[in-house]
């Protein structure tokens, strides 16, 4: 949500790409680069050994609004700042054409352990009094810098079983699906006993699709559901939780909330319940559904965001 | 217990510390500790030393000066990276193990019984007895020069509040609050108190980094300065000398002094001479 301020700022977004990563100097495949999830994932990179990431980044706003505002010296600042290492740096970036800028930003080994957030600011001249902040990035990126073995605890997985010969699922043994949760993961059992469950989800028939993929969504909006209940009831301030809990609230509360910051969100959590905010939960849970299209992709994304997790 | 540091991680450190043990009233069983700890390659004996050298330099009375003591001394003893500083298991290890006896010392609060609160032995980088002091030294440091350190962590309002805040990692911001807090122009707690909010509040608004831009910090100079360590005695009469990694653009923290001064005196809370406690 936009802050009201005393002077004119920008409406529009301001939206950063990434459009490189070199690591020691060493260009690395666009892979590592999620536009979607907004990270850059050096997860397969050994962890240790590396001095420096440079990251080529590039910036546009909406140039016919800064065309017809009353701002001068309109400059922007990339900003990359880790709190768990107390380091923020930051850096002027280059105009090219009017309304986008573009520059590199680079981490060191020894300044970073694990999660960056790479951010800016335009920052402009407004009556008279120089570096005034007109916009934000819409939407930073995170640059997570942990080994993959550090980043499977705390993650969500999903895994096959016959929920009939499982004393612990038995209990269910009828259901296609269940989640269970510990401190440390949130697993997603799938019932390979439940008759024709794994045929229609692995088929890779094109007849099959649509069942697929609405079986899918399903079961994964029925899972988004069960996690955000579980986890909101581990909130207690404005903190995120710890482990797959914090990760599930942090993807699922901008869609619940999409006009509160996060701390904002969180407080709404604790003022009215999960009972309280059960239509949106369904909302943000059939968005996060959405995403997969198929089974593999739910599995392939849910790997994903276990690795997201701090 | 072993000549070099070890690592303990948060769960172990917290099962240890029972309210019988924050009220040192039960011995921390250090056996137990020694075998949930990971060995480190830092030695002990430096940072034992200079725990001792602070509780016998400072009376118990003194406590809070000790501070304004240890804080550089025990940021050039210790010469880790911020990546190696933000692993709290190190921290834990030194309450909780090689200088919990400081831990009491230091931070046993008055109450009846007297007890030390959790977060010093193990906790958050601006609450624990040890990281604390470290990350002022780090964050307070203009280069090589360690007295903006001494000057800030003389304040327990700027340990207390202002470390914990963001606009501080912005090193010019960091050293024009420390500047105005040398001149006197800030000097209570209270006074503190109203120029960081201040400066937090416009924080939102103006840009310090593009008013007042920094210097790039040279990691290979801090690196280099890590490895010297074997070659280096840490003064404890005179300042020691941190790592020549740079010192924070001159011009940059005049601009950020006089903003700040301006922004404080138009704040509430500016020109009390005296902190008014109320009573709890």
């Amino acid at each position: 949500m936009k802050q009201i301020m005393p002077y004119p700022v920008l409406a529009g977004a301001v939206i950063m790409t990434v459009r490189e990563v070199r690591l020691d100097d060493v260009a690395l495949p666009y892979g590592v680069i999620s536009e979607q999830d907004h990270s850059v994932g050096l997860h397969a990179h050994d962890g240790e050994n590396w001095s420096a990431i440079r990251l080529g980044l590039q910036v546009v706003a909406p140039r016919h609004e800064l065309d017809a505002n009353p701002w001068y010296s309109v400059a922007f600042l990339g900003i990359a700042s880790e709190r768990a290492t107390n380091t923020q740096t930051a850096v002027k970036f280059m105009m090219g054409q009017p309304g986008e800028w573009s520059g590199e930003i680079e981490l060191h080994h020894d300044n970073h352990r694990g999660r960056v957030q790479l951010s800016g600011q335009l920052v402009a001249t407004v009556d008279d009094i120089p570096g005034r902040v007109i916009a934000t990035v819409e939407r930073p990126w995170t640059v997570d810098l942990r080994t993959r073995a550090a980043t499977r605890e705390d993650s969500i997985e999903t895994r096959w079983t016959n929920f009939a010969d499982d004393p612990e699922l038995a209990w269910c043994r009828n259901d296609p699906w269940t989640v269970t949760t510990t401190d440390h993961v949130a697993t997603l059992y799938l019932n390979s006993g439940f008759d024709g469950l794994r045929a229609v989800l692995e088929s890779t028939k094109a007849v099959d699709r649509p069942t697929r993929d609405v079986l899918a969504s399903q079961i994964a909006a029925g899972m988004w559901t069960a996690l955000f209940s579980e986890a909101a009831q581990h909130v207690d301030g404005t903190e995120l939780p710890n482990g797959w809990r914090g990760l599930v609230l942090r993807r699922m509360l901008p869609d619940l909330f999409p006009h509160h910051s996060q701390e904002d969100a969180l407080r709404e959590i604790l003022n009215r319940g999960v009972g309280g905010i059960q239509p949106r939960v369904q909302h943000a849970a059939a968005k996060q559904a959405r995403l997969p299209r198929s089974l593999g992709g739910l599995i392939r994304s849910l790997q994903k965001a276990g690795r997201e997790e701090e | 217990m072993s000549t070099k540091l070890g690592l303990l991680p948060d769960e172990s450190a917290a099962a240890f510390l029972t309210s019988g043990v924050l009220e040192n009233s039960e011995p921390l069983p250090f056996s137990a500790i020694d075998r949930a700890a990971e060995p480190a390659r830092w030695d002990a004996e430096p940072i034992r030393q200079l725990v001792n050298e602070a509780m016998k330099r400072f009376t118990p009375a003194e406590r809070t000066s000790a501070d304004a003591w240890v804080a550089p001394v025990l940021h050039s003893t210790l010469r880790l990276t911020r990546r190696e500083a933000a692993d709290s298991r190190i921290w834990n290890y030194l309450a909780v193990r090689l200088a919990h006896d400081y831990v009491y010392w230091r931070h046993l609060s008055r109450g009846n019984p007297p007890t030390v609160s959790r977060v010093r032995f193990s906790g958050p980088f601006h609450s624990q007895a040890f990281a604390r002091l470290w990350w002022a030294a780090e964050l307070f440091r203009d280069g090589s020069d360690y007295l903006p350190v001494v000057v800030a962590c003389g304040n327990q309002d700027i340990l207390n509040t202002v470390l914990r805040l963001d606009v501080i990692l912005h090193r010019p911001t960091a050293q024009a609050i420390v500047r105005l807090l040398h001149t006197g122009i800030v000097r209570t707690g209270r006074q503190v108190n109203a120029l960081a909010r201040a400066a937090n509040t416009a924080g939102s608004t103006l840009s310090y980094e593009a008013l007042a831009p920094d210097n790039f910090r040279d990691p290979d100079a801090y690196r280099d300065w890590i490895e010297d360590m074997d070659n280096d005695l840490v003064s404890y009469d005179s300042l020691p000398i941190g790592p020549s990694d740079g010192t924070t653009r001159a011009t940059s923290v005049v601009a950020l002094t006089t903003l700040f001064r301006q922004i404080y005196a138009e704040s509430p809370g500016a020109g009390e001479d005296t902190d008014i406690v109320p009573s709890m």
